[in-house]
């Protein structure tokens, strides 16, 4: 064994994809630069919880989840560099080293560098001086607001921090599962490293998935999504203020026009049900009476018949038709020609 | 130790495969035309609002006498159902000579904030199939209420049974409280309400986000390492890039809806515990008398089969089948078996009522 940290047939091979995928790539795209630097980038990007660029096209997304893939190989052919791969045991320690690398990187060194740190670096301010004074003068109302907008912040900063910790200890524990994992026996043979990083995947959806069903991620989550909102309500009071000083019309303005034709779409909906509804009673009304003239007595045709009494009657005796078949023209409906 | 073949030499030329097939998928996506989706011809025949009530127009006439109507779920788009020539239940039921309408919900906007469900169900949902019950001069219809749009069929079966003549629910949550259901573990600490009043509609790309959370390593990743397995594969590669359209091509929710459908079908989970009420009208599963099949999928991980089944022990009708596919939320509308299972089930069953 190679007393070099980095030697051996992992190391060759590792510098040899290096190269292809350098070569490669700036023939297919030239404007993409080295590959090497940025191979663990979209690895690590799903830890870091980033959402994915909606301007970033397909061919860029393959990109990253090729470096994804090598990333995952790259960290690999690393530790393993200078393991014998005829000795099971020296195979296993090197297997172990990498996966100690990866839990390193969930829950050690890496951990300084983990997810949406950009967006909660900002709350990580000492706000408590701030808000703990007290606000005078002309503007104290927005001093009021912007101290509630703080300590919500400060909420949404220790939510994150809650919400991050555990998804570092299912990572964690997804590593480990992982681990475990290879040192079965009884799970079938890994031959290609396609095979390798699909077990992995299975570790760590498995992990997260035990972990996202815990009453505490359920509290945590929530938490964290709650005091979201809090922060962006603030903001957008914000920016709801700023329009108005403009002279824009406000997102409040517009919901409440909104709520309004609702509304009214409403109502019209209701007055066209009782209108169909009119018309129906109206045509048995006129059922009834073209029914009943051949056989009508003179004195009847004096006696007003009251408007209750023809709603009965017409709910008898109307024909079936009438009120079971639906009307052709739903309330509200555009029958398209 | 598990049996592990991957020499040096192995995954040298593993990784330089890989590579080169990565690198010559540019240029295969670079030639791959646009996507086209929703293949069968179709009628718009009614419209309210935002909210379109398609026909199918099949081959052939249809030879069934009673009509079929699809409610999709809101939150995505309804053309899952009709998405390439040989991946759609709609064209494989017309096949089978069915007349098949379908509700387009459409893209809410700020102007629909204040939709509530009593104006999908007791006001689309209800117009639509009036309309077609008009038009077909028939007092009731069959309805296959999808996801959300399943739940939505339940309720409007239980408000209005005479309507209904026979009730298919496809993967549809009954019982939200199960043990399994990611997504509705995840609601239950949210405050909804300062939720919808902070953000009014509900963005599409949220609701998107959440969902590709449910299993982040998979949706975010390996399945974007497994497509480069089909980048020589121009047809493959297709499919795969009009799925992608699908899932990310979903509306915006109207607010005041999401908030009730949030508040009591995953948080109080009242479709099994009554008490659910959408406008003026209490929604009673027991009123749902009419035959029933239920169609769930084994590894749905948004509407597990444990959240469908359920739906037995809360309904009165006396005819209810399942029919259990092998497969996933998405899989039971597109996969190959879906095509030889779902909609000739379906058919088979109908024919039968």
């Amino acid at each position: 064994m190679s007393n070099s940290p980095f030697a051996g047939p992992w190391a060759d091979a590792l510098t040899r994809i290096n190269q292809d995928l350098n070569d490669v790539w700036q023939r297919a795209l030239p404007n993409t630069g080295s590959f090497d630097s940025p191979a663990f980038d979209a690895y690590r990007a799903l830890f870091e919880g980033r959402k994915p660029d909606a301007q970033q096209g397909i061919p860029a997304r393959l990109l990253d989840q090729g470096k994804a893939f090598f990333g995952f190989v790259e960290n690999m052919a690393k530790q393993m560099a200078g393991k014998s791969t005829s000795s099971p045991q020296d195979f296993a320690d090197g297997l172990n080293q990498w996966l100690g690398a990866m839990g390193a990187q969930f829950g050690g060194a890496g951990a300084s560098n983990h997810f949406l740190k950009p967006m909660t670096a900002p709350f990580a301010l000492n706000l408590d001086a701030l808000k703990d004074q007290p606000t005078f003068g002309y503007t104290r109302e927005k001093q009021e607001q912007m101290k509630l907008m703080m300590a919500d912040a400060q909420s949404y900063s220790r939510a994150m921090q809650a919400y991050q910790t555990l998804v570092m200890q299912s990572q964690m524990d997804g590593a480990k599962r992982f681990q475990a994992s290879l040192m079965d026996t009884n799970q079938s043979p890994i031959d290609s490293l396609r095979g390798l990083y699909d077990a992995w995947i299975d570790a760590a959806e498995e992990a997260f998935a035990e972990t996202a069903m815990k009453p505490e991620f359920r509290d945590i989550y929530g938490d964290l999504v709650n005091a979201q909102m809090r922060v962006k309500r603030h903001l957008m009071s914000v920016a709801e203020g700023q329009s108005r000083d403009l002279g824009m019309p406000t997102r409040t303005e517009v919901q409440s026009l909104a709520k309004a034709v609702h509304e009214l779409k409403r109502s019209r909906g209701e007055l066209s049900e009782v209108k169909r509804e009119l018309a129906e009673l109206k045509a048995a009304v006129a059922a009834l009476k073209t029914a009943a003239k051949p056989a009508a007595a003179p004195q009847a045709e004096k006696a007003p018949v009251q408007a209750t009494t023809v709603a009965k009657v017409a709910e008898v005796a109307t024909p079936a038709a009438v009120l079971t078949a639906p009307s052709k023209s739903a309330p509200r409906a555009k029958k398209k020609a | 130790m598990r049996k592990i073949d991957i020499t040096p030499e192995k995954a040298l030329n593993e990784a330089l495969k890989f590579n080169k097939k990565l690198a010559d998928g540019v240029q295969t996506l670079a030639d791959l035309d646009d996507v086209h989706y929703g293949v069968t011809p179709k009628q718009e025949v009614y419209r309210e609002d935002k909210v379109v009530l398609y026909r199918f127009m099949g081959e052939k006439k249809p030879t069934q006498k009673i009509p079929l109507l699809i409610v999709y779920a809101l939150v995505n788009r309804p053309y899952m159902v009709d998405l390439q020539s040989d991946r759609s239940i709609v064209k494989n039921l017309l096949s089978m000579g069915h007349d098949v309408y379908l509700i387009d919900w459409g893209y809410p906007d700020l102007a629909d904030r204040y939709l509530m469900l009593d104006d999908y169900i007791n006001g689309y949902i209800k117009h639509a199939v009036d309309y077609i019950a008009g038009e077909h001069a028939i007092p009731a219809i069959n309805l296959l209420g999808i996801c959300q749009g399943g739940a939505f069929s339940l309720c409007f079966s239980s408000i209005y049974p005479e309507k209904v003549k026979n009730l298919i629910t496809m993967v549809t949550p009954v019982d939200f409280h199960t043990p399994d259901n990611m997504l509705s573990h995840w609601t239950r600490g949210m405050d909804v309400d300062l939720f919808i009043d902070t953000l009014g509609n509900v963005p599409a790309d949220l609701m998107n986000w959440c969902y590709l959370t449910l299993k982040p390593y998979r949706l975010l990743q390996q399945k974007y390492v497994g497509l480069v397995d089909i980048l020589d594969n121009p047809a493959e590669l297709e499919n795969f890039v009009r799925m992608e359209k699908w899932i990310f091509d979903s509306p915006d929710q109207a607010g005041e809806a999401f908030r009730q459908f949030i508040k009591d079908f995953y948080q109080a989970n009242k479709l099994m515990t009554g008490g659910l009420m959408i406008g003026d009208k209490e929604v009673d599963l027991k009123r749902i008398k009419m035959p029933v099949l239920n169609i769930f999928a084994e590894q749905d991980h948004l509407v597990p089969p444990s959240a469908s089944r359920p739906l037995q022990t809360v309904i009165s009708s006396k005819d209810y089948t399942e029919l259990a596919f092998r497969g996933g939320h998405i899989g039971i509308y597109v996969s190959g078996r879906a095509q030889k299972e779902v909609a000739p089930g379906i058919s088979a069953w109908l024919s039968k009522r």
